[in-house]
């Protein structure tokens, strides 16, 4: 049985035509009677036979006391919809802030669930698309947070997607659900290239003097150039590499550190923005005051969180798939 | 299968296991007694296996180790009961698998796979025993089985108290009887059995065949036999309260058996006698199962119920032997004189055997001395008033000619002597004569204003024929122990021998005992009546009172009502209690519209402290009231003060506040 009931859900959807709703004004979205369905699981389905197989026994041995507890298990479960469908009604949904993450790290989407003034909710899932889902009690005229992990896997905005709340609560006979797209999103920085990689020497580029080699802080290497300290050259990085590379040094009471897009001409652009994002993390890092020069973008030099995210997320949305 | 992403797969933990446990050990506990022993055993060692392994990680066996335990307890199964089908091995399966699976059960799936067959073994329990501690045993278990199916489904939740759990099980199903009671009564039956022949249901009581002691035996059990409504509140005077059941015809000198085609075949034509009178005796008789087929009525059955036939021999059989509680009405006649008796029958019905010579004597010398039938019958009975005869529970042994042991040796017997010795001696005279099994007489429950016929008011009288009377009923042992059908079988039974803890004779306990006896037994007559003995013919008489005549019409009834009750239902759920509001939130808005009634509206922003202060300025001679009314609401909405006993104080306070 592949077309499972879990995956039923959206495909009734697609059916019917109906949209997922998106939130209202204030962000919040609240489940009115119309927004929840309520169907069979399978072993809803398994104990509709159960109960037909008991009312047959029943029927050949005239057993009215059979007859009478089979009805009162039919009758719970026809009761236990109601409770589906109650222990959904008027719960209200909002999405909290998701903080930034790296590409390749797991965003955290906050979604906060207020009972308003309703009963005790149990056994509420959330689920987005492709994730195992959270489940989460909801006390009597309370409100709880959970967070929802989504994998990142790309840089830019992550939008939290379609979020299915069900509940199969009492007793896992009906499932009762409903899809909401909430307005969440999470920012992708990309990921951060493994090594710090010291810019190419470029002559005549006019913004060298902005970065002066000095010999406090090991900042990366780069190909070595005639000229260059054999007391700079990586000489165990030689042995490996079989070419000479040289180290190069900051000095963090020296002027302003430049990220600069050109300065790893040789990469491709996901390669280019992670060694910026590694260069943005460093210089934070070790103190230095740091501005960013991407194509159509310049962020003045600063230092500091927020500075931080701002390069970083310049970065992120360069160029953006999205 | 296993989808990754399902919550099917979700691990249990301990206290899932411990439910489970808890819920299939309820479930078992009353198949115990028809289980073979292995079958228990297996699954007590599996639940501990699985127990070990939830709370001491043991391991849990490989599909090889389970597949062989799988075989072994199908192999166990068709080698005790010779098949796997049938309520016996079918139970005995059912358990095994039951073991198993609690063995394998790992996820969230396994875990509701053993709730749905513990709810099938816990139903299968009726088939053994409908009684009503049994059904309300089985309730709880429902309850228990249930609650743990609601853990299952709260994954978030920690370990609230199993008291929580059984509370919102209880509260599920009680919500859940008024749809059980519908369907109950408007489902449509279907009348059974739908394949081979039901096995069980009822067995004792009467037999077709009769021997010294067989009925003494049953002299000996409290059970009931049935019950009768009669109509008319009071019951017909006990010398009348003989009811029919087997006539025996055959005896070889010791043991008496009924002709079995006169059993089962119904008369060539007519009831086989006539009323003498208009006089008519109606009851509604609530047959315990017997597994024979006979239905007992009163001498002699006017009426035949529907799916039964009267017999040759005047006593009304069932076309199918009585399985389960059985309710037939039924219109006697007290006054009767039977029809002519064939060749036939007049010989069958002076048959003797070469047994007992001495009381064939005694017959034919009554025989040569009375000037008529009637005078020997006359003669007979005098014997056995005269010569010292006794009526006794513990009649002693007769070997050899039985009969003649007992006229001219011991003396002492229960009613199947009297009527055995009778019948031959009346035999040896040359009148036609037979023997009638029954019960005679019953127990009056005057709170419920029905008889009780229990299986110690077994009894064996005979029948003689006479000219211009035709078949006429006489009980010898009415003639030695005559307050044996006037006052009942109790009257005669030693102390020890009558029901239960009837020893406290006479005493406030024992009128105590005795109401609380007779209640019970009202309960038991309610229960059976209404519930157990709602079958298909019942039904079909409610649906036609209910103007329902089509299955059409049924069908859409049930599905309007199941509709109806879960509105009503969704209704007080969806809304009454979702407007619940804390109480002394409802008190306080209680105040503050007593105040706005005077002009004193609280605004939307306004704390109750601000606006209490307004109230107090408004209203100076009602500071103190407003002051406790604002004290106590703030304290139990804002402090850590909620208790019932200050909603309790806040609500008099207001109601008693006039502003």
């Amino acid at each position: 049985m592949h077309l499972s009931l879990t995956s039923l859900p959206h495909k009734l959807h697609r059916l019917l035509g109906i949209e997922r709703r998106r939130a209202g004004r204030d962000g919040a979205v609240e489940l009115g009677q119309r927004r929840i369905f309520i169907l069979p699981t399978r072993y809803g389905l398994l104990f509709g036979l159960l109960t037909f197989v008991m009312l047959i026994g029943a029927t050949n041995y005239n057993n009215s006391a059979g007859f009478l507890l089979s009805f009162l298990l039919i009758g719970t479960a026809l009761v236990s919809m109601l409770h589906a469908y109650r222990n959904m009604l008027r719960l209200s949904f909002r999405a909290g802030r998701a903080g930034a993450v790296f590409r390749g790290e797991t965003a955290l989407f906050g979604v906060a669930l207020d009972n308003g003034r309703g009963p005790e909710r149990l056994g509420i899932g959330l689920q987005l698309a492709g994730q195992p889902p959270v489940f989460t009690d909801v006390p009597a005229g309370g409100h709880v947070a959970v967070e929802l992990p989504l994998p990142a896997a790309r840089r830019g905005w992550l939008p939290i997607g379609t979020l299915t709340v069900f509940t199969r609560y009492p007793l896992g006979l009906f499932r009762a659900w409903s899809l909401l797209r909430l307005d969440a999103r999470c920012l992708v920085y990309p990921a951060p290239a493994p090594r710090l990689e010291a810019p190419a020497r470029r002559p005549g580029a006019g913004t060298r003097r902005d970065r002066r080699p000095g010999s406090d802080d090991f900042m990366g290497l780069r190909a070595y150039h005639r000229g260059d300290s054999p007391r700079h050259v990586d000489w165990k990085a030689a042995a490996r590499r079989r070419t000479l590379m040289t180290k190069v040094f900051c000095d963090p009471l020296g002027e302003a550190l430049w990220l600069d897009w050109n300065d790893h001409p040789a990469h491709d652009t996901e390669t280019r923005l992670g060694l910026l994002c590694r260069g943005v993390l460093w210089a934070e890092e070790h103190g230095y005051d740091y501005g960013l020069r991407l194509p159509g973008t310049l962020i003045e030099t600063g230092r500091g969180e927020e500075h931080r995210h701002r390069c970083l997320k310049a970065l992120a949305l360069h160029e953006a798939p999205t | 299968m296993k989808h990754p992403l399902s919550p099917d797969a979700l691990p249990l933990d301990r206290r899932a296991v411990d439910l489970l446990m808890l819920s299939t050990g309820l479930t078992l506990l009353p198949h115990l007694p028809h289980l073979p022993l292995f079958i228990p055993l297996f699954c007590a060692v599996f639940a501990l296996w699985r127990w070990m392994a939830a709370h001491y990680a043991w391991a849990l066996p490989g599909t090889p180790a389970r597949t062989a335990l799988t075989l072994t307890a199908l192999g166990g199964i068709a080698l005790v009961f010779g098949t796997v089908f049938g309520r016996d091995a079918g139970t005995g399966l059912l358990t095994l698998m039951l073991g198993l699976k609690l063995l394998e059960t790992r996820n969230y799936r396994d875990a509701v796979v053993v709730l749905f067959l513990d709810y099938f073994l816990g139903i299968a329990v009726v088939l053994y025993s409908q009684s009503i501690p049994t059904l309300v045993y089985l309730v709880l278990v429902l309850v228990v089985i249930t609650a743990a199916l609601i853990e299952l489904n709260q994954p978030a939740r920690g370990h609230a108290p199993l008291r929580a759990m059984l509370r919102r099980a209880g509260v599920l199903m009680l919500q859940a009887v008024p749809l059980a009671l519908l369907l109950f009564v408007l489902f449509p039956r279907i009348p059974g059995p739908l394949w081979g022949l039901p096995q069980g249901g009822g067995t004792g009581g009467l037999d077709d065949s009769m021997s010294p002691g067989s009925i003494t035996h049953l002299s000996r059990s409290d059970a009931v036999a049935f019950r009768v409504d009669f109509d008319g509140a009071v019951p017909p005077p006990a010398h009348l309260l003989y009811w029919r059941g087997p006539v025996l015809w055959h005896t070889d000198g010791r043991n008496w058996t009924a002709d079995r085609d006169r059993t089962v075949s119904p008369p060539a034509a007519g009831p086989g006698f006539t009323p003498l009178d208009a006089a008519t005796l109606e009851y509604t008789v609530t047959l315990e199962p017997h597994g024979r087929n006979w239905l007992y009525a009163l001498d002699l059955p006017l009426s035949v119920p529907p799916g039964a036939h009267r017999t040759r021999d005047l006593f009304l059989a069932a076309d199918k032997p009585v399985r389960q509680l059985t309710r037939y009405t039924v219109a006697s006649s007290p006054h009767y004189r039977t029809a002519a008796l064939g060749a036939a029958e007049r010989a069958r019905a002076l048959q003797l055997p070469a047994a007992n010579p001495a009381a064939r004597a005694l017959g034919a010398q009554w025989r040569a001395q009375a000037a008529d039938d009637a005078a020997v019958v006359e003669r007979a009975l005098d014997y056995f008033r005269e010569e010292p005869f006794h009526y006794t529970l513990e009649p002693p042994p007769l070997p050899g000619d039985a009969v003649d042991e007992f006229l001219f040796r011991t003396r002492r017997g229960f009613c199947e002597h009297y009527s055995a010795a009778f019948t031959l001696l009346m035999r040896a005279a040359g009148i036609p004569a037979r023997v009638v099994t029954g019960y005679q007489g019953g127990e009056l429950n005057p709170l419920g204003d029905y008889l009780i016929v229990r299986q110690r008011d077994a009894h064996a009288w005979s029948e003689v024929w006479l000219e211009g009377r035709g078949w006429v009923r006489v009980d010898p042992t009415s003639a030695v122990a005559p307050q044996r059908i006037e006052q009942g079988i109790d009257s005669v039974l030693p102390t020890a021998q009558r029901g239960l803890l009837r020893d406290f004779e006479g005493g406030a306990l024992d009128a105590l005992w005795q109401h609380s006896r007779l209640a019970w037994d009202t309960l038991n007559a309610r229960w059976n009546q209404w519930v157990l003995a709602y079958g298909p013919e019942n039904q079909a008489a409610v649906l036609a009172r209910l103007g329902l005549r089509s299955w059409a019409t049924t069908a859409l009834a049930v599905l309007a009502g199941i509709a109806l009750l879960l509105a009503a239902l969704g209704v007080v759920l969806l809304s009454r209690r979702w407007n619940r509001i804390d109480p002394a939130l409802r008190h306080y808005q209680r105040f503050c519209a007593k105040l706005a009634r005077r002009g004193l509206v609280r605004a939307p922003a306004e704390g109750p402290a601000a606006f209490g202060a307004r109230a107090q300025g408004q209203w100076p001679e009602r500071r103190a009231a407003i002051a406790s009314i604002n004290e106590l609401y703030i304290a139990i909405r804002y402090g850590s003060h909620y208790s019932a006993d200050r909603i309790k104080q806040l609500r008099r306070a207001v109601a008693a506040f006039r502003p």
